[in-house]
């Protein structure tokens, strides 16, 4: 009796764990909103961990003519159906180069601005491996908007709000910094001026 | 010939001429975004234009105009004066490591002496996060802006509600620091706006720079001269 409980415990824990939420503590949308919301945002990331990109498309509301679309690679936007379909339907030789994508999405918070309006942010960590490529990774921020519609949920605007270049290269400099410092390093004497100025004052 | 028909003949022969010209610089843009072009130039390019009605267009549109002229030295902390007053905004500047949420946290931040906002950076963050945000919040409270400039283009409306809609738009965004030199970026930003009893306000604003990767390869893109863009087209037109 005690082994299958220790069974059904190993079984039922890792579960739980993984399904620990994502919802932000500044989430203000009614909770099923916000329960269904963050479904929709780990279905979206799961399609694109599979690779499904057809399935990710199907999560757009088709009944919206002018869909708004921005990937953090991208420069420009990219508008209205059929601009979101080409997007999601990439040449083949595109697709032939992607060999795996890893999104985690967290920090999600949503808001619920009208009966069928909800607005969401949250954060994507990235990890991504293209063919001839070392891996890469990328953490950026998201907003999307969604429509309720009798089955449920669904897209209308997604932007993908990538780091600032300065801010990026900030946070790589202060990565790089050696252990200890500047604690374990010599102070600058903070009365020294430049011998010139010296020279001036006497 | 008659008289009236030379003008006409004049008028017609700049127009083609014109056209001629805007073409050729249209192909000439054309190579240049064939060769070194975006990542994803691939992909046909859609501007659908605005979908919102006329008078909508046209207020929101006059709304970005605003917002874009209060992003001056002496005025850039009134932006918050356009956000709904009714609604929890939201805000993510390109700077920003994360969203202001609220009032508090977008009156603490608009304001003579930026403060930064209390909230939890969640363990899956990536590591400095906070560190940034704060130093981020010092850099404005120590050297503090001689002015800035906010331009933007573009703006496209849609509806998405009764009394909502959403716009997109690019910015040219030019500043200088007190202490440090001019600098300009560009980035995209989107917004959603409620039509109050005051007119339409945004309930929410973000803004989408260029990711790092992205802008080293536009530097270096940038740099392609156009004797080699023409060595390509040549090579490509003997294929």
């Amino acid at each position: 009796m005690r082994a299958a409980l220790l069974v059904g415990l190993a079984t039922v824990l890792p579960a739980h764990l993984t399904a620990q939420s994502i919802l932000h503590d500044e989430t203000s949308a009614p909770p099923e909103v916000a329960g269904a919301i963050e479904d929709l945002v780990l279905e979206w990331a799961d399609k694109f961990n599979r690779g499904d990109w057809v399935q990710i498309q199907n999560t757009w509301d088709p009944d919206e003519d002018a869909p708004y679309y921005l990937g953090e690679e991208r420069d420009r936007w990219i508008m209205g159906k059929e601009g979101l379909y080409s997007y999601f339907n990439p040449p083949g030789f595109v697709r032939s180069l992607m060999e795996s994508v890893h999104i985690v999405p967290y920090r999600l918070r949503v808001r619920q601005v009208s009966d069928s309006i909800v607005i969401a942010t949250w954060d994507n960590r990235l990890d991504l491996k293209v063919r001839t490529r070392p891996a890469i990774n990328d953490d950026y921020r998201v907003n999307a908007v969604f429509r309720r519609k009798p089955e449920g949920w669904m897209f209308i605007h997604y932007a993908e709000l990538a780091w600032a270049a300065l801010t990026y290269m900030e946070h790589l400099y202060r990565k790089s910094v050696s252990p200890g410092f500047p604690e374990n390093a010599m102070p600058y004497d903070r009365r020294w001026r430049p011998a010139r100025e010296e020279t001036t004052q006497n | 010939m008659g008289k009236r028909a030379f003008p006409l003949l004049v008028c017609a022969g700049l127009i083609v001429g014109a056209n001629a010209l805007a073409q050729t610089a249209y192909y000439q843009g054309e190579d240049r975004e064939h060769f070194v072009g975006n990542a994803g130039a691939f992909y046909p390019q859609f501007d659908m234009g605005s979908t919102a009605p006329p008078e909508v267009t046209e207020a929101i549109e006059s709304l970005v105009t605003d917002f874009a002229g209060r992003w001056r030295a002496a005025t850039w902390t009134t932006v918050k004066n356009l956000f709904n007053p009714d609604d929890e905004p939201y805000v993510l500047l390109a700077h920003q490591p994360d969203w202001l949420v609220g009032w508090d946290e977008l009156n603490g931040y608009f304001s003579n002496k930026p403060t930064m906002p209390e909230k939890s950076i969640p363990a899956q963050a990536p590591p400095g996060l906070r560190e940034i945000e704060a130093s981020h919040y010092e850099y404005r409270a120590e050297n503090e802006l001689a002015e800035m400039m906010y331009t933007p283009d573009r703006i496209r409306v849609r509806m998405i509600d009764d009394d909502l809609a959403l716009a997109i738009w690019y910015v040219d965004f030019q500043f200088k620091p007190r202490f440090g030199s001019a600098k300009g970026e560009h980035f995209k930003a989107n917004a959603v706006f409620r039509n109050t009893a005051d007119g339409w306000k945004f309930i929410h604003y973000g803004e989408a720079p260029m990711s790092a990767i992205m802008y080293m390869e536009r530097l270096y893109r940038s740099q392609v001269s156009q004797e080699f863009l023409d060595l390509l087209a040549d090579g490509e037109r003997q294929r």
